[in-house]
């Protein structure tokens, strides 16, 4: 049988000369494969496939007195955005939780002293501005949040 | 009855989960417990109740992806109120996903059970928790391609063992067999492509277990060879199956709703209906926060302690989370799936970051006693360790900042359960049956049209008299009213909604004879413009053309707008609009009425003009009841007269 199919290869080879490939397989590290997941999460966060399929404008414009000034949160409805204003949105919601993932890195793995404190301080720092700038977001969006 | 003339197989065209399950529990409550409720009260109170039941598995789902109590009571307490939920299983909300997300997390923790013990009864256990979610949602495609979807990953990382051949193996054959058994799902279990994923996992996972055993009874040498035959006939069988399949028409293509997931322009170019649901609608970035609050911030953070120790069960978590977020920001009712998951991943991160802070206090507290027992014996040694060690150690948290980091993460607890509870009273418990608003001083105006209509029809007509309306009233007609309707909401014949459509675009002549040809005795339709009702047919108007458009090519969108491309009501409307049947119909003798002070009669609080076409007359109708509010309006449809 092992003949046969050498047979069968070396005559393949005869007619047709396969090319020299130095093909690999790729195992990536599981935190590569982290940032990609996070860089997904980004996209579908931002409501990229509500710009796709409803066309919204960039940003939105107001009229007062004149002249035109940009506005950058549709104001009033839920569930519609504009492009910016989804993108805006997506950037903090990672941020956040970039801060909580850098408190995490900062208590539990060895490293310079400095290295470890400023890990830490910016993991709060971003972390609670992010909730803090989200809610005055949705305060825009939904007036009457938290209100009876 | 509905869908006249038609008729429907309702047991053909229904999942049953949720009516056996409600008849179960009231048979139960009825004859063992000998407790007498009404099944009005058991239907009413199943959401909360399978929600209650949610919470516990959840408890033992993330208990045992985690090997953390902890992580499990805060994912059972988060689970009980996250809104994404919560808005679908209140009281009274009596629909498939109150018991099909129970039914989900159930199969998912026997099925994380099995492959982590490799017990042929916990397979069975999940082959039927998939029979109950098969016969509770249409979302039961999900978990039998996330399943399979699992069964490769692990088999491509190399974490292939034998628990996964018997879990994967017992769960494909018993779970197939029992779902074939549900009449709506019938063969299609084994001849549509949402189910060709399972199958092909499955032979994958027989060929894997095959080579693995050849390779632990043959040599190096042989175990090559081998490989090459075996590889070269299994591609080739493969490959003649897909082939053969798909030519012949066995295997169905991808279908309409579960397309329109994977590519998401395809409903709004093809099928208006599922593109016209709100429901349906892609999802902005604010509903997300609305829907899960602190979550949003904690899921990343669970993926990241998913990466970071991997083990079968964790990467589970991993593809379903991925795959549900991509699906939720197609469809903006989705989110219901991507809620069990976020809490999940949430609470493993939550659980984490307070342990983090915890040990700190804890060390700081055990520091302090043992300096009391021995403050000069060690002091040397570790004066020497700590010249050693200066370059890398883990950054030493003080007291205060770890107690107070603990109190900032309580503070995002709380302000999550506020935001909840705050959500589910404002938006998600309001009954759509009767409307509410606040009037110009304060006081709360109720607005029970709807049911002072439904109540008209069932008192003043003919016990067999024909309604015709959208389809979004169908079943409130029908159970309100107890009277036939031509189309419901269960929207499974798109030609016949398409022609009720076509009744109410097209001019008076036409639509007579349309309801002539479905002998229609009643036409009702919903107007808004009186009190500023938003969610009245002439805002869903351009949804009726396209629909129409789908079954009378000669309906055409833009003949309906005007020559600025807009929708308009007033004068500067276009022509065929304003001669439109559901026009005459909303509109008729509303130029009599005054609706604000400094504004012309006939003036629309809705679009905010005057309306268009005014002081007309209707041949084919007439009016027969126009509720307190001008809300719901019906017209009776007239006899022709009898040839001279």
């Amino acid at each position: 049988m092992s003949k046969k199919l050498n047979f069968l290869e070396s005559s393949f080879c005869k007619v047709l000369r396969p090319p020299q490939l130095n093909l690999r397989i790729i195992k990536p590290s599981s935190m590569a494969v982290f940032a990609f997941v996070l860089f997904a999460l980004f996209i579908v966060f931002a409501g990229v496939i509500y710009d796709l399929i409803v066309e919204p404008p960039s940003i939105g414009v107001e009229y007062g007195f004149g002249n035109e000034r940009p506005v950058t949160i549709l104001k009033g409805r839920l569930n519609s955005q504009y492009i910016f204003e989804g993108i805006d949105g997506a950037l903090f919601y990672l941020l956040g939780s970039i801060g909580l993932i850098l408190i995490d890195q900062a208590l539990t793995k060895e490293r310079r002293e400095k290295y470890g404190k400023i890990m830490f301080y910016t993991g709060v720092g971003l972390f609670a501005c992010s909730f803090v700038i989200i809610i005055f977001f949705i305060k825009l969006k939904v007036p009457g949040y938290l209100k009876r | 009855m509905s869908w006249y003339p038609l008729g429907r197989v309702v047991g053909g065209t229904v999942f049953p989960g949720i009516m056996l399950t409600a008849g179960t529990l009231y048979f139960f409550l009825k004859k063992i417990v000998r407790i007498t409720v009404h099944i009005k009260h058991v239907c009413v109170f199943m959401g909360p109740f399978f929600a209650s039941n949610a919470s516990l598995i959840t408890y033992l789902f993330t208990k045992e992806v985690s090997k953390d109590y902890g992580a499990g009571l805060i994912s059972a307490v988060m689970i009980a109120i996250v809104p994404g939920y919560i808005s679908r299983s209140v009281a009274g909300s009596f629909d498939n996903e109150c018991i099909a997300i129970f039914a989900l997390i159930l199969t998912y923790y026997l099925w994380l059970k099995a492959v982590n013990t490799g017990s042929m009864f916990y397979a069975a256990s999940c082959a039927l928790a998939y029979l109950y979610m098969v016969s509770s949602w249409g979302g039961y495609v999900f978990i039998m391609n996330l399943i399979p979807l699992h069964a490769f990953v692990l088999i491509i990382v190399g974490r292939y063992s034998k628990r996964l051949y018997v879990a994967y193996t017992t769960l494909y054959i018993l779970g197939t067999l029992l779902s074939m058994q549900v009449p709506f799902v019938g063969f299609q279990a084994v001849q549509s492509s949402e189910h060709l994923a399972g199958m092909g996992i499955f032979g994958l996972i027989q060929l894997v277990a095959a080579v693995k055993y050849v390779h632990s009874i043959l040599g190096e040498k042989y175990f090559k060879l081998f490989l090459k035959i075996l590889g070269f006939i299994a591609v080739s069988i493969l490959v003649l199956f897909v082939v053969i399949g798909f030519a012949t028409g066995y295997i169905a293509p991808w279908t309409g709703r579960f397309l329109s997931l994977l590519d998401p322009t395809y409903a709004k170019k093809y099928i208006p209906i599922i593109a016209s649901v709100s429901e349906h609608q892609p999802t902005a970035w604010s509903s997300y926060f609305f829907d899960l609050q602190s979550l949003v911030f904690l899921y990343p953070v669970g993926l990241y302690y998913c990466f970071k120790n991997p083990s079968d069960s964790k990467i589970f978590l991993i593809l379903y989370a991925v795959t549900s977020t991509y699906f939720t920001g197609v469809m903006v009712r989705l989110m219901l799936v991507l809620a069990p998951i976020c809490v999940i991943l949430g609470s493993m991160a939550l659980s984490n970051l307070f342990k983090l802070f915890a040990y700190k206090i804890r060390e700081f507290d055990e520091e302090n006693k043992n300096k009391k027992k021995s403050q000069n014996k060690n002091t040397k040694k570790q004066n020497k360790k700590k010249k050693k060690t200066e370059q890398n150690k883990i950054f030493n948290l003080g007291y205060i900042s770890a107690t107070l980091m603990i109190a900032v993460l309580t503070a995002m607890f709380i302000s999550y359960i506020f935001h909840s509870i705050w959500v589910t009273s404002e938006a998600y418990s309001s009954p759509s049956i009767v409307l509410a608003a606040k009037g110009y001083d304060g006081n709360r105006i109720i607005f029970d049209d709807f049911r002072e209509a439904y109540y008209w029809l069932r008192q003043n007509t003919a016990p067999d008299a024909k309604i015709m309306s959208w389809w979004d009233y169908g079943y409130q007609i029908t159970a309100m009213a107890n009277r036939t309707v031509l189309v419901d909401n269960n929207t499974w014949n798109n030609t016949h909604i398409g022609t009720v459509g076509k009744a109410m675009v097209k001019t008076e002549n036409i639509s007579a004879q349309v309801m002539e040809q479905h002998d229609v005795d009643y036409v009702l339709v919903l107007f808004g413009g009186l009190i500023g009702y938003s969610s009245d047919d002439i805002n869903k108007y351009l949804w009726l053309v396209r629909i129409g458009g789908t079954v009378d090519p000669s309906i055409k969108e833009e003949d309906y707008l005007n020559s600025r491309k807009e929708f308009r009501v007033d004068s500067q409307g276009a022509p065929t609009f304003l001669n439109s049947m559901m026009y005459k119909l909303c509109f008729y003798r509303f130029w009599e009425v005054k609706t604000e002070g400094n504004k012309p009669s006939g003036y629309d609080r809705v679009r905010n003009t005057v309306m268009g076409n005014q002081n007309y007359e209707l041949e084919a109708v007439e009016e027969a009841f126009t509720s307190e509010h001008w809300i719901v309006r019906i017209y009776k449809v007239l006899k022709k007269e009898n040839r001279k």
